[in-house]
């Protein structure tokens, strides 16, 4: 299996979001507010934190996910999950 | 009182387009291109064209709202702006909405199945599914976009949702207990599954793939089905009191309501209580029959409700029967389940405001067993005090409304 880099994981998480939201990914980045700068709402969160698990094979911890307040929490959140 | 009028319908987005629509004999019968239809037998169906969420929603409500919703919310839109609502205070709790549809959001349903079983693997179910499908999605939006506090209520008798949901309108504000409901149906039932499963029941048309525009034939010899629909009819519904008290512009009455149940059959109308329903609304109008110039027929088209229809007309307008002009729009828009009556009861408030009974579109060879004035064809001057919109359902659900023309 390959090796995923965190900043893999960054970008894959961008451009879900940026999907979900119908935004640009590239007006994305990590340090932005979920809530305030993106306006993600906890079905939105529901979304992409599904298709995340679903393109990293992983399994996400909900509670956790929807208590995160920037994009960086996801990152680090699924960086963990992979070990990565 | 109507004071407020909108619509999303296969033959016209606005209230205009859609009389014109009418009047004028159009189709709104088309080819399915949505999805692969190759396998049905019934390939066609009355389509809203140019219908562009974009051009209405921000992402976030395109992802909430499905199509019936969003069908429904421009309808509303339309018609509380007509109404000046901003005018009637609607966080007051003193309006409501009152919304009706048959199979709410079954697009999101059919989504969803798709994702966990037409696959190898299961895909993941949208978070938005469940606000998508809930058939009470269109009367929140209603109230959220419109700040609307009052009661708020959905309502489902299958065909006769929006009769009902019209004419419990009319009770609430009758009684007193509002001062005006946004009330109406919505319906995009045009799926893949809805359209194989009413094909199942035999009562679509399969005959006319070829020439959409000529499949739906009520009233005549050759009829064989209708055609699923799409569309949404909103009204906004007032007190005479407070219509008058703001100079409110009211475009008719809704004057009398009949609603009832035949209690015999799932599926087959019964024609004592079909004539019951349209007795009741009668009664409750406090008219005779001799007051109605034009009924806006149920008139599905099929083998069975024709006639039926027809002779209870007989049974509650005698000799008269036979020359009363009856048409039904559903030759020209299709059936929109839910919605079909709430389309007609505005196309019936339109016909007796222009003194014009809108046509029954293909009807070349009247069948002698609809012994009644089907309008063929061409829309007719004639003048209208008041009419009839009929409405019937599977489950024997009827709702008959009376509307008046408005003479201050």
């Amino acid at each position: 299996m390959e090796t995923i880099t965190r900043k893999e994981i960054e970008q894959t998480c961008l451009e879900t979001i940026a999907k979900e939201m119908g935004l640009k990914s590239g007006d994305l980045n990590e340090g932005m507010n979920l809530r305030d700068d993106l306006d993600i709402v906890s079905l939105d969160a529901m979304n992409i934190i599904m298709a995340l698990e679903d393109e990293f094979k992983v399994e996400a911890d909900i509670e956790t996910v929807l208590e995160m307040q920037q994009v960086s929490d996801i990152v680090d959140h699924l960086a963990e999950r992979m070990h990565v | 009182m109507v004071t407020g009028r909108g619509v999303v319908s296969p033959v016209g987005s606005t209230v205009t387009e859609y009389w014109t629509g009418l009047r004028d004999g159009i189709s709104g019968v088309r080819q399915i291109t949505d999805f692969d239809v190759s396998r049905a037998s019934c390939q066609i169906a009355g389509m809203v064209q140019d219908f562009d969420p974009d051009t209405h929603f921000n992402h976030r409500e395109k992802k909430s709202y499905e199509r019936f919703t969003q069908m429904g919310l421009v309808a509303a839109t339309q018609a509380v702006e007509e109404a000046e609502m901003q005018k009637l205070d609607a966080g007051s709790g003193e309006v409501g909405v009152l919304m009706g549809t048959g199979v709410g959001g079954i697009t999101s349903y059919a989504i969803a199945y798709d994702a966990l079983f037409a696959g190898k693997v299961e895909r993941p179910i949208d978070a938005y599914t469940i606000p998508r499908i809930m058939n009470s999605a269109l009367s929140s939006a209603i109230a959220i976009r419109m700040g609307i506090r009052g009661k708020n209520i959905t309502l489902n008798t299958a065909c006769s949702s929006g009769g009902n949901a019209i004419g419990q309108a009319f009770e609430w504000i009758r009684e007193g207990s509002l001062r005006a409901v946004v009330c109406g149906a919505a319906e995009a039932p045009v799926t893949y599954g809805i359209l194989r499963a009413w094909d199942a029941l035999g009562v679509l048309s399969r005959k006319y793939n070829k020439t959409p525009e000529s499949a739906c034939r009520p009233f005549e010899k050759n009829r064989s089905g209708f055609v699923l629909a799409e569309g949404a009819a909103v009204l906004v519904l007032e007190s005479l009191e407070s219509a008058e008290t703001r100079n409110a512009e009211i475009f008719g009455e809704i004057a009398g309501f009949g609603s009832n149940c035949d209690a015999t059959s799932l599926t087959n109308p019964d024609e004592k209580g079909v004539a019951k329903a349209m007795k009741l609304a009668l009664e409750d109008a406090e008219i005779s029959p001799d007051s109605i110039g034009y009924i806006n027929a149920h008139g599905t088209g099929t083998r069975l409700n024709d006639p039926l229809e027809c002779r209870a007309i007989h049974r509650v307008f005698g000799n008269r029967a036979s020359s009363l002009a009856v048409s039904s729009n559903k030759s020209q828009l299709g059936h929109a389940m839910g919605a079909s009556s709430a389309l007609e009861a505005l196309a019936t408030i339109l016909a007796v405001q222009n003194d014009c009974a809108p046509p029954t579109l293909n009807c070349i060879d009247p069948d002698p067993e609809c012994d009644i004035d089907p309008v063929p064809n061409y829309a007719r001057k004639l003048n209208i005090e008041a009419a009839l919109s009929n409405s019937f359902a599977f489950g024997g659900s009827n709702a008959v409304l009376v509307i008046k023309k408005w003479k201050p």
